[in-house]
C-alpha cells in the first residue's frame, strides 16, 4: 500500500512553514551554502543534539533496570519505531545515529521544524506532565509542517529547482544534487519531481518481488509528479508495477539500473505519449523516472517564485 | 452551527470565544491583521468568530493567543486539538504527545513509556540528578 500524504499542506499552512524556514535560514545566514549547514541552523535557533541520546542502548538499559517487563517491552519497541526525536523542554533533539548520514541531516531539521514553529513547541511543552495529547488528525499536519520545514532548509527553497534546470533531464541529476544538497537520494528524487520546470515523475518503488502469477512486481511507495506532469497527464495513481505495466519493462530486475527506455503514457485526452523512463535500485527501493520525449526539447519560461 | 445567544460563558464557541476577548481588547479585526504581521488576515479572523473556520491552524492560534495573552493551551482545546490520551482508540492513528519522526505510529502505551524516558534523561543530565 502506499504510503500516507506526509507533505501536502494548503497554501496558508505552507506560508507558514516557509516563513519560519525562510528566519531560519536567515538567522544561520545560510543561503546558497550547500549542503545546507545543518549544525549552524541548529545552533541559531539554540538547539542541541543531545550527547546520551535517547537512542544509546546503555542509557535504555540503565533506564530499565527494575522496570517491569512490559514497560520494557513498550519502550524498546517506541524506540524501534522512532528515528528522531524532539524534546521540547530541553530544546534537544535525539537522532538515531543507526540510520544513513544524509538522512540524519533531514531528522534533524525535521526536529528543527518542530521547535522553530511556535504552535508545535508550545504544544509538545504542554505533555510532559499532563495525559493530553493532540488529537491524530492536528498531529499530521504537524508532522507534515514538521517535513516541510525541513525540506525547505535542506533544498533552500526554490534553490534546488534552480540547480535542477541547469541540469539533464535525467535520473542521474538528482542522484547527483542529493550530494550537493546533503539529501538522501530518495528525497533528492523527490524535490527533483515535485519542483521541475518540464513534465515528469518519479515513482519510488519498494524493491522487486516476485510472484507465480506475475513474474516481476514492485509495489508503489510514493509517486511525485512535477505540476507540468499533472497538467499534462494526471496524478499517477498505480498501487504496483507488475511486467504488463508500460513501465514494468523498466524494473530493474537482477540489475542496479535500467537505461533510459522508451515507453507510451496516455495523457489525459487519451492521447498516447513517447516517454522515457529509467529506474535506479537503491536497495531500499527502487527510483523510477519518466518524462515525455517531447518535454526535452520543448521552450519553457521559467518564472521564479521568490 | 448558529450562533447560540444568552448562553452560559463555558458554551462559547471558540469563534464566539475569540470575539469576546478580541471586543474585551477593544481591538478591530483590522487591529489583528496588523498587530500579527497579517498572520491572522481580518479575513481568515472573521470567518473563524463568525464560526465559519471552526479548525483553524494552529499557527493562527498561537497567533492570537500571543497577541490576547491568552492561553494557547485553552483555544487548543477549544479548537479540540488537544484530547484527553484516553479518548484515543487503538494505535492505527498518529501519536500525539512527543515530537518524533516515526515509521510507525506508537501506541499509547509505547508513547507513556517514551514520555517517562525522556523525563529520565532530563532527570540524569540535570546538576542535581544522579549520575
Amino acid at each position: 500500500m502506499a504510503k500516507a500524504d506526509d507533505s501536502s499542506l494548503d497554501p496558508e499552512e505552507l506560508r507558514a512553514v516557509q516563513s519560519a524556514a525562510r528566519r531560519a535560514l536567515d538567522r544561520a545566514s545560510a543561503w546558497g551554502i550547500y549542503p545546507t549547514p545543518t549544525s549552524v541552523i541548529l545552533e541559531a535557533a539554540s538547539l542541541k543534539i543531545a550527547p546520551a541520546s535517547a537512542f544509546d542502548p546503555r542509557r535504555i538499559t540503565e533506564y530499565l533496570l527494575g522496570k517491569a517487563e512490559s514497560a520494557a517491552v513498550a519502550l524498546k519497541s517506541a524506540i524501534a519505531k522512532v528515528f528522531g526525536i524532539y524534546d521540547a523542554g530541553e530544546q534537544l533533539i535525539h537522532i538515531d545515529d543507526s540510520v544513513h548520514k544524509s538522512k540524519q541531516n533531514f531528522l534533524k531539521l525535521h526536529e528543527a521544524g518542530h521547535h522553530e514553529l511556535p504552535s508545535h513547541r508550545s504544544a509538545f511543552r504542554l505533555f510532559h506532565d499532563c495525559e493530553k495529547t493532540l488529537d491524530p488528525a492536528i498531529s499530521d499536519l504537524f508532522e507534515r509542517e514538521a517535513n516541510n520545514f525541513a525540506r525547505f532548509v535542506l533544498f533552500q527553497g526554490d534553490g534546488y529547482a534552480s540547480m535542477a534546470a541547469d541540469h539533464k533531464l535525467e535520473l542521474k541529476t538528482p542522484m547527483k544534487l542529493a550530494s550537493k544538497f546533503g539529501a538522501s537520494v530518495y528525497a533528492s528524487c523527490r524535490e527533483f519531481a515535485r519542483t521541475h520546470h518540464r513534465a515528469c515523475a518519479v515513482y519510488i518503488l519498494e524493491p522487486v518481488t516476485y510472484c507465480e502469477k506475475t513474474g516481476a512486481r514492485a509495489v508503489v511507495r510514493r509517486i511525485e509528479a512535477s505540476p507540468a506532469y499533472l497538467r499534462q497527464f494526471r496524478r499517477p495513481d498505480e498501487t504496483e508495477i507488475t511486467l504488463d505495466h508500460s513501465l514494468g519493462r523498466v524494473l530493474p530486475v537482477g540489475r542496479k539500473m535500467t537505461r533510459p527506455t522508451t515507453v507510451s503514457i496516455t495523457d489525459r485526452n487519451g492521447q498516447a505519449h513517447e516517454c522515457v523512463a529509467e529506474a535506479f535500485d537503491t536497495t531500499f527501493n527502487v527510483l523510477l523516472l519518466v518524462y515525455p520525449v517531447k518535454a526535452l526539447t520543448a521552450v519553457t519560461v521559467m518564472i521564479r517564485s521568490q | 452551527m448558529a450562533k447560540k445567544s444568552a448562553e452560559p460563558e463555558v458554551k462559547l464557541t471558540l469563534g464566539q470565544y475569540l470575539a469576546s476577548i478580541r471586543e474585551d481588547r477593544d481591538l478591530s479585526q483590522r487591529d489583528v491583521e496588523k498587530a500579527t504581521n497579517k498572520v491572522v488576515s481580518n479575513a481568515y479572523l472573521s470567518q473563524i468568530e463568525n464560526g465559519l473556520i471552526k479548525k483553524p491552524n494552529p499557527n493562527i492560534l498561537h497567533a492570537l493567543s500571543e497577541l490576547y495573552a491568552i492561553s494557547y493551551e485553552d483555544l487548543m482545546e477549544r479548537a479540540g486539538y488537544i484530547v484527553p490520551t484516553r479518548s484515543r482508540s487503538g494505535g492505527e492513528q498518529r501519536h500525539g504527545r512527543v515530537a518524533t519522526f516515526a515509521g510507525h505510529n506508537l501506541t499509547d502505551e509505547e508513547e507513556a513509556e517514551l514520555v517517562q524516558f525522556l523525563g529520565y534523561l532530563r532527570s540524569r543530565k540535570k546538576p542535581g540528578g544522579q549520575s
